[in-house]
């Protein structure tokens, strides 16, 4: 939770400019998490405004022991030497007029027409409405259902088992042409003797269920395409490798497919709960902008609230728990 | 609320992160130096169950060969937030998995104006940010900290002014500093924790515990202590998910046998599951520190007892990376052989022809200024053979390291070690050729290279037998490539090239590389199996043909001076192959794999010996000359042109080695020890 979020909640909730009040909902409406962020925000800028007024409190400057200590250091580190008292004397009133200055500046608005000032305290507000999203786990059909939205996310691929007689590109001459006579004497399936022909090699004779691309990362890609193109059943080939030629009998293929969702519902459930996260960050944005009456000109630029509009280019994958989140920390 | 906290990105704090003000690499700490303990101290490891994960539908007894990084920072890390990064751990994964992540520089929309994308997924990867400012990080890139306004926190941040900088520094030097942490280094203490169970979290989510077993990920970080600017970092990796409550960093473990001593405390001797190794790391820029044990002067049993702390907790060696390569160097004090030209690859510490001044047996400072002298133990083959001599000596070797490569990278991208595809490892410093070809630093950015990775030899993608491999060293590092290396050593090994099942007899014959021969019978002399297959590349960027293979040997002679050969035991040298540096068309015949049985003809059995292997390519172009003839002649940069700068290189790959311990060497010194 943010600081702004903890403050107390004893004063009344009040439209920060309008000054026109409006229903918050219906019975029970405080019970939503979100509408109750919103409330309670709206009272901490209230308290402010009050504030700003000019109480005791507010006028008050208070330095503490820690705040000189960090001004001393500062000096330190830059004179390579501490301050004299005389000195430290002016550093402190230094601070001091510095925050008189700036609580004067606030109460006159100042910091409103102040870029930085206003991107950090609206970058500041959007966290605070991502973080203050409701936690709770998914429901199961809450997760059905996305998992139904997404489910080329989950997607497993095509995987291949495989058994390989290997003619070595740098132990023969023309190693197409021996695997091709080869091929006969392999004939049927029940050839017990296959795993004594060929050439030595380091690499295994079977392969379980692999994907293309791990086939692909131990024979080469051309290997990989050929091999994902033969029919389950009997000796095929000769295929080439980047090492040789190479006759392939593929036992098994497992197409790609979509997986039962029990398969993976914790990953969905957590991308879920993301995906709330950042929802309701939005929606708690696009509530506070219902607020307002916005009027944009007639050919208006691209004005979709942060977290609507595209962050990343338009190529750059979306998904996955923090995309959005690694592109927001790339932003000033 | 964390990964958030990589916000901001603007200037960069040289030093931060990886220079550190400090003493010598083992008697005490340097004076007035701050080393404070968190208060509470890290909790040690909670007993646990590692969280059940489904066998894996590949799994081979005769082990197969994962390729992975286990080095690699995120924008977590100070200074890789300093240089403009903002990937998180999470993006370092997704882009470790096979998708696309953005890189800086952003544009003023804040999009990145960059993309990457591996274009063959790793099986393995690590995110080791640096545990060093870890918290005061998390600390200053939240916003709602009541820290994050502080100048202190300002100057932490990319784009604080010079004042702010001051500030942090100031904070910094203070060990952890009372502006940025609180009083009590509470505010760092939770920061370091948010961060670190941040990066828990993103393991655990991209850890495969189906069946497919697809990408595995380890819990790590770095420790990055820099004794007088030398380099001493090494990475911290854990069997699984049961691990220390805090990372451990040299701000609370000031010498790296501190840092043995609590992982052993908070971690391996806990009897909860949890198992930490650690990983050294650019010994070429560590002045000698590294691996000079400076123990002398103590009694031998605590000199023995140190080393056997040392065996036990660093099994392993970064042998090359993006900042440079540690495998050997020429023209050494007190090593003697031939000359091994093939040593002249991925230096950074020399270009037009100087190289540093060399420290003999002492050592030095400033390698992270690119200062000081260079010692024989900057490098991996003299640190083996170094082990070699402190076991004749103590009757243990403290450095019985088998050898992996990784990147170290500093943008979120765990092997992207193509030279073609080479975007820089440091967000805006080199973003650009120009910037690459250009940029000084003490390892200045055109000696710099893409990185290494590793390779593992184990049954399956799995944390347990990926840790298990990494624990008994059968493991290989390559310059990038996806090269596989195996290497098996015996008394009497048949003839394995020619054998239909030479991979299950070699383990029935011999030991695998990382092994030690079992006690010699007989009078002959080891053989080594070797072999080795070329990386396939892929579609659009076929890998290059093998050149040869080598065998390199070293001990320490009866003169007490360090003694290596190298010898070529498959593939012809002479090939003729080469690579033009016009077009980068690589040109002539190589090899598709290699294979040979070599035995040590000049063996010695009354010296103890370490033999690895090396496989190497035919030339290719180096990054700068494939990214250089890639544009058109009027759009190059100047120093495309640079004479002085490497344009070919040979891509290789190095396996663990086997070591040969002659008789009488431990026993007779434990036996003179007892007495």
């Amino acid at each position: 939770m943010t600081d702004a979020a903890r403050r107390p909640r004893d004063r009344p909730a009040q439209r920060p400019d309008a000054g026109e009040t409006r229903s918050l909902g219906p019975p029970g409406w405080l019970r939503d998490p979100l509408v109750l962020f919103l409330l309670l925000g709206v009272g901490v800028f209230a308290l402010d405004r009050w504030r700003a007024g000019g109480t005791e409190e507010n006028r008050r400057i208070v330095v503490t022991g820690d705040e000189v200590e960090h001004l001393r250091a500062r000096w330190t580190a830059q004179r390579g030497r501490p301050p004299t008292a005389v000195e430290l004397r002016a550093l402190i009133e230094g601070a001091v007029d510095e925050e008189i200055l700036y609580r004067e500046a606030r109460r006159l608005g100042l910091d409103r027409d102040d870029a930085i000032v206003r991107r950090r305290l609206a970058q500041k507000l959007t966290f605070a409405l991502e973080e203050a999203a409701d936690r709770t786990a998914p429901s199961a059909e809450e997760v059905e259902s996305y998992f139904a939205r997404h489910a080329e996310r989950y997607r497993r691929p095509a995987r291949t088992t495989f058994d390989h007689v290997f003619l070595s590109a740098d132990r023969r001459a023309d190693p197409a042409a021996d695997a091709a006579a080869l091929l006969g004497e392999l004939g049927g399936d029940g050839d017990a003797g296959w795993q004594r022909l060929g050439d030595p090699f380091m690499l295994a004779r079977t392969y379980a269920d692999r994907t293309d691309p791990a086939i692909a990362g131990l024979f080469g890609a051309a290997f990989a395409d050929a091999v994902s193109a033969l029919p389950p059943g009997g000796w095929r080939g000769p295929v080439e490798s980047t090492y040789g030629m190479h006759l392939v009998r593929v036992r098994e293929r497992t197409p790609a497919r979509t997986p039962r969702l029990d398969e993976v519902r914790d990953r969905v459930a957590a991308d879920l709960r993301e995906e709330h996260r950042r929802e309701q960050g939005r929606a708690a944005y696009r509530a506070l902008r219902d607020g307002y009456d916005v009027r944009l000109p007639a050919e208006p630029a691209d004005r979709r609230p942060l977290g609507t509009r595209p962050i990343l280019p338009a190529s750059a994958p979306s998904d996955g728990p923090d995309a959005e989140r690694g592109a927001l920390s790339g932003r000033q | 609320m964390t990964a958030r906290r990589t916000a901001a990105c603007l200037s960069i704090l040289a030093a931060a992160a990886c220079g550190a003000p400090g003493g010598d690499a083992e008697p005490p700490s340097a004076p007035g130096r701050a080393v404070r303990e968190w208060s509470p101290p890290s909790a040690s490891a909670r007993a646990a169950e590692p969280v059940p994960r489904e066998p894996c539908g590949h799994r081979d007894a005769l082990r197969q060969a994962f390729f992975g990084d286990l080095h690699t920072h995120t924008a977590f890390s100070l200074d890789a937030l300093g240089r403009g990064g903002f990937q998180t751990p999470d993006d370092a994964y997704r882009f470790a998995r096979g998708e696309e992540i953005g890189l800086s520089p952003v544009d003023e929309e804040g999009r990145p104006t960059r993309t990457a994308r591996l274009a063959r997924p790793l099986d393995f990867a690590a995110v080791t940010d640096h545990a060093e400012w870890l918290g005061e990080v998390a600390v200053c890139t939240d916003p709602s900290s009541p820290a994050y306004d502080t100048p202190a926190c300002r100057g932490l941040r990319p784009g604080g002014d010079d004042d702010e900088r001051a500030a942090w520094q100031a904070d910094r030097l203070a060990g952890r500093g009372p502006a940025v942490c609180g009083e009590d280094g509470g505010r760092c203490r939770e920061g370091l924790l948010t961060a670190w169970e941040a990066t828990r979290a993103a393991a655990e989510r991209h850890y495969d515990r189906s069946s497919d077993c697809s990408f595995t990920t380890f819990h790590a970080w770095e420790y990055t202590r820099a004794p007088g600017r030398s380099k001493v970092h090494r990475n911290v990796v854990l069997r699984n998910e049961i691990a220390p409550e805090l990372p451990i960093s040299w701000i609370d473990a000031d010498r790296p046998r501190d840092l043995w001593t609590r992982l052993k405390a908070r971690c391996n001797d806990t009897g909860t599951g949890c198992e930490a190794l650690t990983i050294p790391h650019n010994p070429n820029i560590s002045n000698g520190q590294m691996f000079t044990l400076d123990w002398g002067g103590l009694p031998v049993d605590e000199q023995r007892a140190r080393a056997a702390l040392r065996a036990e907790m660093e099994p392993l060696v970064e042998v090359m990376q993006a900042k440079g390569d540690s495998e050997c160097r020429r023209g050494l004090w007190n090593v003697v052989g031939g000359e091994d030209e093939l040593c002249d690859f991925e230096k950074v510490r020399y270009i037009d022809g100087r190289r540093p001044p060399d420290c003999e047996d002492g050592t030095g400072e400033g390698g992270l200024r690119g200062e000081g002298c260079q010692s024989r133990l900057d490098f991996v083959r003299y640190a083996l053979i170094e082990g070699l001599a402190q076991e004749e000596r103590l009757g243990v070797n403290p450095m019985q390291l088998g050898l992996i490569a990784s990147t170290d990278g500093h943008n979120g991208l765990p092997g992207d070690t193509d030279e073609y595809d080479y975007q820089g490892h440091n967000s805006n410093v080199d973003s650009d050729l120009e910037k690459r070809l250009t940029t000084p630093a003490y390892a200045p950015h055109p000696l710099r290279n893409p990185g290494g990775l590793v390779g593992v030899w184990a049954e399956e993608n799995s944390r347990d037998s990926l840790f298990d491999a990494m624990r008994r060293r059968e493991t290989f590092g390559t310059s990038g490539v996806r090269i596989q290396a195996r290497l098996f050593g015996g008394w009497d090994l048949p003839d394995l090239c020619a054998s239909d099942d030479m991979i299950a007899r070699a383990y029935e014959t011999g030991v695998p590389m990382g092994g030690t021969l079992p006690p010699r019978a007989g009078a002959g002399a080891p053989r080594f199996f070797v072999t080795a297959l070329a990386d396939p590349g892929t579609g659009a960027h076929p890998g290059t043909p093998l050149q040869r293979i080598q065998i390199v040997k070293g001990w320490v002679g009866d003169d007490g001076r360090f003694h290596e050969a190298v010898h070529d035991v498959a593939g012809d040298a002479d090939n003729g192959a080469d690579v033009s540096r016009d077009t980068c068309e690589r040109s002539g015949a190589g090899a598709a794999s290699l294979c040979a049985v070599w035995t040590d003809p000049d063996f010695d059995p009354s010296r103890s010996a370490v033999y690895y292997a090396r496989v190497v390519e035919n030339p290719s172009c180096r990054w700068n000359a494939l990214q250089c003839a890639a544009l058109p002649d009027d759009q190059r940069p100047a120093a495309c042109g640079d004479p002085d700068l490497p344009w070919r290189i040979k891509e290789r790959a190095w396996t663990s080695p086997i070591w040969y311990q002659a008789p009488g060497s431990r026993e007779s010194v434990l036996r003179e020890s007892a007495s």
